[in-house]
């Protein structure tokens, strides 16, 4: 294959993959913000039982 | 050291308080799973999390930048494998729910279900060698992007390294999983963050930028750095163990705690498939990064000294390009991303040698059964021992890796990268036959698994050997040490090859132990 077409290749993917990265961790962080949340909660009413 | 002061107080804030979340950790921890598998307790999101952060560590930017610097795009390729294959594992639940159907903690306890005690103990003694061997690299590494990204001298590099170590195994050592965890949704925020402004403030450079980077790349390089066909480096033979290693190196120990971690199996494959869109972005981007720095160090402006030195180049051109308060954001991400590795990794490794080869020793000489008992332990050392053992090892660990980052790191026969996969290798290559087949094969038996086990791991350290004498590498061998290519292709094929003839040819003197999956969900 060109060159030229490995380039070509690799700039949507490379376009592709940074929306797929970004999009995915920005609906993780979202959705799982609630769960740590909830440990850190957990941690620090375990710490005052133990206090 | 030419950052701002308004950089390092975001760099302090986030230590300081991840310091302090290690110590509200430590108050959750009541046994071995909380401590090792955060008492198989992660909801699906924040298993994504953590389990993209572990693959999302400072030495992984820096060795997918280094392999950009070195090769271009090419390298592009093997994070679009990593992309298909996670999918198809989350998909499918090929392996991943197998396994977290067993309810072990560690790979190497799948062992002593399927086989026997004997077979743990080699699997879990290769998968302690195999994964301390590729873990030898973090912390120099990480030290190097910290002297690179601020400008300090290189002298620096072994002393910052220390106390990178320090702070990370006082971390670990507080709160086991739980705080494993903590910090790997701070580094998933944080350091998506970085690598959004870094690769931003790359495009928008006047001296840089898209096609400026590709022109570099085409006239210093030539077509090898768009082709990974053509480039020597990758090729088919690479190719092809890439996409084998790629559906089987989900059973490394750092990676798999996270499924193992999750309520159930269903959770455990919906993790991978959603880490899995992100792996492609996890490899292009620091790739992309180290490629930039290729064509900055090629600026006939530039005076630096990093032209030749792909680990360092990246946090160079990093450092430099990027605004106050953004290289401040992107420090504290990547030093995010330092401790998040070295806790899980250390916790992983220390967890398999306690685990699988002090406590089954000590059942072996306690002539126990070997039965799980309801605390997660099998006879050997109590809960609370294993904690404290695991403790020791992290500690233990730590300084054996500054000691190999201080005597080693000149010596690596091949880039970072590639160091990875190999020593990765010596364990992967007998999961082939051990859990590969062992969970899907029904005649996998015990002689099979040493087999595996045994003939796998020996290709791998004898290409760590010859490399380091290669005049004394007869000339029908030479082919083994040009690279790692062939050697790692071929550890995989008499991984399962070892288990197959193993266990055909004992089947009546060592009859398989059945596994049952018809309650799997």
């Amino acid at each position: 294959m060109e060159t030229s077409s490995w380039q070509t290749i690799w700039f949507y993917l490379f376009f592709i993959a940074s929306l797929m990265f970004y999009g995915t961790v920005t609906i993780v962080a979202f959705k799982g913000i609630g769960d740590v949340t909830a440990m850190i909660g957990k941690m620090i009413k375990g710490r005052r039982q133990q206090t | 050291m030419h950052l701002h002061w308004i950089d390092l107080l975001i760099v302090l804030v986030y230590v300081s308080g991840t310091i302090a979340a290690g110590i509200l950790a430590r108050s959750s921890i009541k046994g071995i799973s909380d401590f090792l598998v955060a008492g198989r307790s992660l909801k699906t999101h924040m298993a994504v999390a953590t389990m993209v952060s572990t693959g999302l560590g400072l030495v992984t930017v820096m060795y997918f930048a280094q392999e950009g610097f070195i090769n271009g795009f090419s390298p592009f390729l093997v994070g679009v494998i990593q992309t298909v294959a996670h999918i198809i594992i989350g998909k499918t639940g090929f392996l991943v729910s197998r396994l977290r159907h067993t309810q072990v903690m560690t790979v190497p306890e799948l062992y002593e279900v399927k086989y026997s005690r004997g077979v743990r103990l080699l699997g879990g003694s290769i998968l302690g060698l195999a994964g301390t061997l590729n873990m030898c690299l973090f912390p120099i590494l990480g030290s190097k992007f910290v002297v690179g990204f601020t400008g300090m001298d290189p002298s620096w590099v072994n002393p910052v390294m220390i106390i990178l170590l320090i702070i990370v195994v006082f971390y670990t050592l507080m709160g086991g999983m739980v705080s494993v965890v903590l910090t790997d949704f701070a580094q998933f925020v944080l350091l998506t963050v970085g690598f959004l402004l870094g690769t931003y403030f790359i495009l928008v450079h006047p001296d840089l930028g898209w096609d400026t980077i590709t022109s570099s790349l085409e006239h210093h390089k030539g077509a090898d750095a768009f082709d990974p066909i053509s480039n020597p480096s990758y090729g088919w033979i690479f190719i092809l163990y890439f996409i084998s290693i790629s559906f089987v190196s989900i059973v490394w120990q750092p990676e798999m705690s996270r499924p193992l971690s999750t309520e159930d199996a269903a959770v455990a494959r919906k993790v991978f498939w959603i880490q899995g869109l992100t792996s492609v972005g996890r490899a292009m981007i620091p790739m992309f990064w180290g490629a930039a720095a290729f064509a900055w160090t090629h600026l006939p402006s530039y005076t630096g000294a990093y032209a030749n030195d792909g680990q360092s180049a990246v946090p160079e051109m990093l450092g430099q390009i990027l605004p106050v308060g953004v290289a401040g954001l992107l420090l504290a991400g990547m030093f995010a991303a330092f401790m998040s590795t070295h806790d899980s990794y250390l916790l992983a490794w220390s967890g398999v040698f306690v685990r699988d080869v002090v406590s089954p020793i000590k059942a072996m000489m306690a002539g126990s059964s070997g039965e799980r008992a309801d605390d997660d332990t099998w006879g050997g050392l109590s809960s609370e021992r294993e904690i404290y053992w695991t403790r020791f090892f992290v500690i233990l660990l730590a300084t054996l890796l500054a000691g190999f980052g201080m005597f080693f790191i000149d010596r690596l026969p091949e880039t970072a990268f590639k160091w990875m996969y190999l020593t990765g290798t010596i364990y992967f290559a007998g999961t082939v036959g051990t859990v590969v087949l062992g969970l899907y094969w029904s005649k996998a038996n015990r002689v099979g698994a040493y087999c595996a086990l045994i003939l796998g791991g020996m290709g791998p350290i004898n290409f760590l050997i010859m490399s380091m004498v290669p005049d004394l590498v007869p000339d029908f061998m030479q082919g083994f040490v040009e690279n790692s290519n062939l050697t790692v292709m071929a550890s995989l094929v008499m991984g399962a090859l070892g288990m197959v003839v193993g266990s055909l040819l004992t089947q009546k003197s060592n009859p398989p132990r059945p596994l049952d999956f018809s309650d799997m969900k």
